[in-house]
């Protein structure tokens, strides 16, 4: 482990040991990062060749077919703008809430919100028959004077969605200003110039400080109702609909917290090994991940509620095709998933009550990344088991992902640890300004 | 600073309208740095100007800071952006007047989801410019009192004011207990 001594063991803030503790990924980097980048860059090749082939053959290629015409690339887009979630839940909720320990976490988490969106970006183009006229969807003078459906939950999702990835981005980067200054002072020559044009001239003036913390904390309060609606519409896209097992109107709430589930749940996947990695132990406490392992403890409880909820209405409801499709998802074609859903999601975070299982990183790590997998399940089987049973049994039908959709999920994971991986190398994923501010609040007393 | 008249640029009135530090010292924690403030302060000096590695309350409060004008670029955005996507989504469906569903050609609770995106995103994009004019950034370069010890470990208080008080200045800053105090030159 780390020989990083803790930087306010002795009583005195040592902000310069502070910077090059946290900035030590981007100094130096071993084999093992490389690697992984590798491994990545592959993964992302493959998901890239899967499209192309797509592209070139057809759709057909997929396992889209009558009655089952969103399958896997809706589950992915959904599983990724749901673990951008987390990313806001801590960075811009926890800072409203005054949660200190979050200092340690959020830059990751606010990169990982920014890589999610880019990824889940993606498939609906990829989704597309003719990805070449995506822009359709966008609002645009044009000679047809053919604009889109406001009506539409789609065309939501292009607002939503589009405003999302804006406002995190603007957020992840006004909040890097002061750690790309300090890149500035530390780099030389071509990263001196290029880290002097990204922090725009900061200098850590007593101005440039207090309307840091006006515009940060105002971003704050916007993104955070932001995300709720993003997830919001995203379930919409089903919602609206009558299909039975999506027309429901917890629908959004659920969404929303199935999101920040599986997103915390990936931060603490990313987390564990970057600590490590790069020795960060004094700054990503084991405290800090215990206080993951409790928040998601509580929203897996959130899950296990929902999905109680559920179940509940459809028996309540009376409505023969909803209770049927409940019954088909624990006992019909897909039962398999479905129990894997509720073990995984909302049964195996049940573990972390313990301390002991909270406080053991394997066991973390392994909860964990039984939830990424389990929320992605979830997704599938929300969207697959609704329309491969839904009314009428003359159009029942299943559906099987094909290799192509297999390549395109590898692909994303590649695309997205793939950006990861380039951000850590070239920009703080720890902010190294914030970390030394709670230092010297403790000095302070 | 133009050469012939000696008075600043115009980049430069509009940068530093106050004026750049004369002298400025150099400390090693918030608390020096606060003890300067109030030592420069007590000898007559308001116009300071702060450097710190870290956002610090206190140093704000000693500066006396008031709320700036990022709160109106934001509420001004949210507006024109709210305003902004209902008519769009308004006049869109004028344009392409077909009936959806049997819903009014001008659904509001549809078209509230496009006014609250449109409202976040343009508040959010307004708040960006807000903190860019009201911070004065970008700076198109450092300030020559500025040190690349105070993005790490060290603070930074700067008086602006007449090459005639600079030696009460440095005298101030010397007596907060600095570490080192310098004079800018220009």
């Amino acid at each position: 482990m780390a020989e990083t001594k803790p930087p306010a063991a002795t009583g005195l803030v040592n902000y310069r040991q502070v910077g090059d503790d946290l900035l030590r990924p981007h100094a130096r980097t071993g084999p093992g990062y490389y690697l992984l980048l590798a491994a990545a860059g592959t993964l992302l090749l493959t998901g890239a060749a899967c499209w192309a082939y797509q592209l070139k053959v057809g759709l057909g290629v997929a396992g889209l077919n009558y009655p089952v015409g969103w399958a896997s690339y809706i589950t992915d887009f959904v599983f990724w703008v749901g673990i951008a979630h987390a990313g806001t839940l801590i960075s811009a909720i926890l800072y409203l809430f005054r949660a200190k320990w979050r200092v340690a976490v959020f830059r990751s988490a606010e990169a990982m919100t920014v890589f999610a969106i880019m990824t889940a970006g993606l498939f609906p183009l990829v989704h597309l028959g003719r990805p070449w006229f995506f822009y359709w969807l966008f609002p645009y003078p044009n000679q047809r004077s053919l604009w889109p459906n406001f009506r539409s939950p789609l065309v939501w999702d292009v607002f939503a969605v589009s405003t999302y990835l804006t406002v995190s981005v603007i957020f992840l980067y006004v909040g890097m200003l002061p750690d790309l200054a300090t890149l500035r002072d530390r780099g030389r020559k071509l990263a001196r110039w290029i880290y002097g044009a990204l922090s725009l001239g900061w200098q850590g003036t007593d101005r440039e400080w207090h309307r840091f913390g006006t515009a940060y904390l105002f971003f704050a309060a916007l993104v955070t109702p932001l995300v709720i609606s993003v997830h919001s519409v995203v379930s919409w896209d089903f919602a609206m609909s009558i299909v039975p097992g999506w027309h429901s109107t917890i629908f959004a709430p659920y969404f929303v917290a199935g999101a920040i589930h599986s997103g915390l749940a990936l931060v603490t996947v990313i987390l564990i090994p970057l600590r490590r990695a790069y020795r960060l132990h004094d700054y990503i406490t084991d405290r800090d991940l215990e206080n993951l392992a409790k928040l998601i403890v509580v929203t897996g409880l959130v899950m296990f509620y929902s999905y109680a909820t559920e179940a509940f209405m459809a028996w309540y409801s009376h409505n023969p095709y909803e209770q049927a499709i409940f019954a088909y998802r624990a006992v019909g074609d897909y039962w398999l998933l479905f129990w894997i859903m509720i073990g995984f999601n909302s049964i195996a975070p049940l573990a972390l009550f313990w301390k002991r299982v909270r406080t053991s990183l394997p066991a973390l790590l392994v909860i964990c990344l039984m939830i990424v997998i389990g929320m992605w399940i979830e997704r599938f089987v929300i969207i697959v088991t609704s329309l491969s049973h839904e009314y009428d049994p003359s159009s029942w039908g299943l559906y099987h992902m094909k290799p192509v959709e297999f390549g395109i999920l590898a692909g994303s994971f590649g695309w997205f640890l793939f950006w990861f991986l380039i951000f850590i190398k070239l920009f703080p994923p720890v902010a190294v300004a914030e970390v030394r501010e709670s230092l010297a609040t403790k000095e302070l007393g | 600073m133009s050469a012939e008249s000696g008075r600043p640029g115009l980049l430069e009135r509009i940068l530093h309208p106050e004026g750049r530090p004369r002298v400025v010292g150099v400390y090693p924690s918030v608390e020096a740095c606060l003890q300067a403030i109030r030592q420069a302060n007590a000898a007559g000096f308001t116009k300071l100007v702060a450097h710190s590695p870290i956002p610090s309350r206190e140093i704000e409060e000693a500066m006396q800071k008031r709320p700036g004008v990022i709160r109106y670029f934001t509420l001004v955005g949210g507006i024109i952006g709210g305003a902004g996507g209902f008519t769009l989504a308004t006049l869109a469906s004028f344009l392409w007047n077909q009936n959806t569903g049997g819903k009014p050609i001008v659904s509001v609770p549809p078209f509230l989801i496009i006014t609250f995106e449109c409202t976040i995103l343009l508040a959010g994009i307004s708040t960006l410019l807000g903190f860019l004019l009201s911070s004065r950034l970008p700076q198109p370069r450092l300030s020559p009192a500025y040190r690349e010890r105070f993005g790490e470990d060290s603070f930074g208080v700067g008086v602006v004011c007449a090459e005639a008080e600079a030696g009460k200045a440095e005298q101030a800053l010397r007596q907060a207990g600095a570490e080192e105090v310098f004079r800018v030159e220009g």
